[in-house]
């Protein structure tokens, strides 16, 4: 139905659709299915965000074609085993080795691990010894010394996996550099590129907590206690409404985040820091307390895998940990209303 | 600013939306 890659540019074969459009689709299509959502998040943000406003042409041609010819999902590796929301400690290396890079380190959690053909993965850039900074550089699957280690017995979104990436003397050509180590600047980059996913992953959130909310309001229709329907209860219907209201504030912030996203080069829209995560710091939080009340209304049915609250439960857990905690989401609105940036490392 | 949906948005969320009722559906509405 061209809902990967919606968003890519019509110069690289796409239908170059906004932004809010991929972010509408994600939401609705998260209803039925979290996992199928994040597909369409995968392909029009994260990864593809990045390598559209800072890659090559060739890489953007490459990876355009990868996902509209071939189904690829890009993944993105940032997550290590002693790197998760302090993500500056990474320690995955690129060394430079004539016209190639050498990279050596360890990546898990990586969404898509072991499926995708494109992998962008944030490094710490060395030439000649010297650290230039963290970057970001594609390796493909199939590459020589990269392998792919565990993958994880998930709570939910089991349909697509969360795995180890492993990288042993992994030699790339320098020509797949996105952006390269330079200081502080080479993450500030990635970092903003990553807010598309940000708002991308709200859209999930937030679409799985509609679906929850919408066969519960069904439900109360129909199922009968004390002689009248549950709709007919106003404790329960006060319940509703309440959620009702978590989930537009919601999706005001999601649409407000994409709206306004700035349009970087390839026309690839970027939203602010802050508006993407006051959205996910926000839907991650209500996203899970909405389908667990809506959970509530269908009693122990909801509590047995023949419903779909029980699996829409274990997804929506996710929102509040990946693509940034809510805590790290928190951080960076401080530096917002402060103005001022905190140094957590002191 | 406006967040009133285009006609071909709204499309795109309905076409989606059928889709998802009709794939997704709970097969055996023991619950219901």
């Amino acid at each position: 139905m061209g809902f990967l890659g919606m968003t890519i540019p019509e110069n690289f074969g796409g239908q170059e659709r906004p932004l809010i459009d991929a972010i509408l689709a994600v939401t609705t299509v998260a209803k039925y299915c979290g996992v199928t959502a994040r597909l369409i998040v995968e392909t029009n943000m994260g990864a593809l965000g990045c390598i559209m406003a800072y890659g090559t042409e060739e890489q953007c041609k490459t990876v355009a074609h990868r996902i509209l010819a071939e189904g690829d999902k890009p993944a993105i590796g940032m997550t290590e085993p002693e790197a998760g929301t302090a993500l500056t400690d990474l320690t995955t290396r690129a060394d430079k080795r004539g016209n190639c890079f050498a990279i050596n380190g360890k990546k898990h959690w990586i969404t898509g691990g072991g499926i995708s053909q494109t992998n962008l993965i944030f490094a710490r850039f060395f030439e000649d010894g010297k650290e230039l900074g963290i970057g970001g550089i594609l390796v493909d699957k199939g590459t020589p010394g990269f392998t792919f280690g565990k993958v994880e017995k998930a709570m939910g979104l089991r349909g697509i996996p969360e795995a180890e990436l492993i990288f042993e003397n992994c030699s790339v050509p320098k020509e797949n550099v996105v952006v390269m180590g330079d200081g502080t600047e080479g993450i500030k980059k990635l970092m903003f590129g990553y807010n598309g996913q940000r708002v991308g992953a709200s859209a999930v959130a937030l679409g799985i907590a509609r679906g929850a909310h919408d066969l519960a309001v069904q439900y109360m229709q129909k199922r009968k206690a004390f002689g009248k329907t549950l709709s007919e209860f106003q404790g329960l219907q006060w319940e509703m409404a309440q959620a009702e209201v978590k989930l537009n504030c919601a999706y005001l912030l999601i649409c407000q985040a994409a709206c306004n996203a700035r349009p970087l080069r390839n026309n690839v829209r970027m939203p602010l820091m802050n508006e993407a995560s006051m959205a996910k710091a926000y839907t991650g939080n209500i996203a899970i307390e909405v389908v667990s009340d809506s959970l509530q209304m269908f009693g122990a049915a909801g509590y047995a895998e023949d419903c779909p609250l029980e699996r829409m439960y274990r997804d929506v857990r996710m929102f509040k940990i990946g693509g940034g905690t809510t805590e790290a989401q928190l951080n960076m609105l401080a530096r917002h209303v402060f103005n001022r940036k905190f140094d957590l490392r002191k | 600013m406006d967040f009133t949906l285009t006609q071909q948005q709204q499309q795109m969320i309905e076409a989606l939306d059928e889709l998802g009722q009709r794939e997704f559906a709970p097969k055996a509405p023991r619950w219901y």
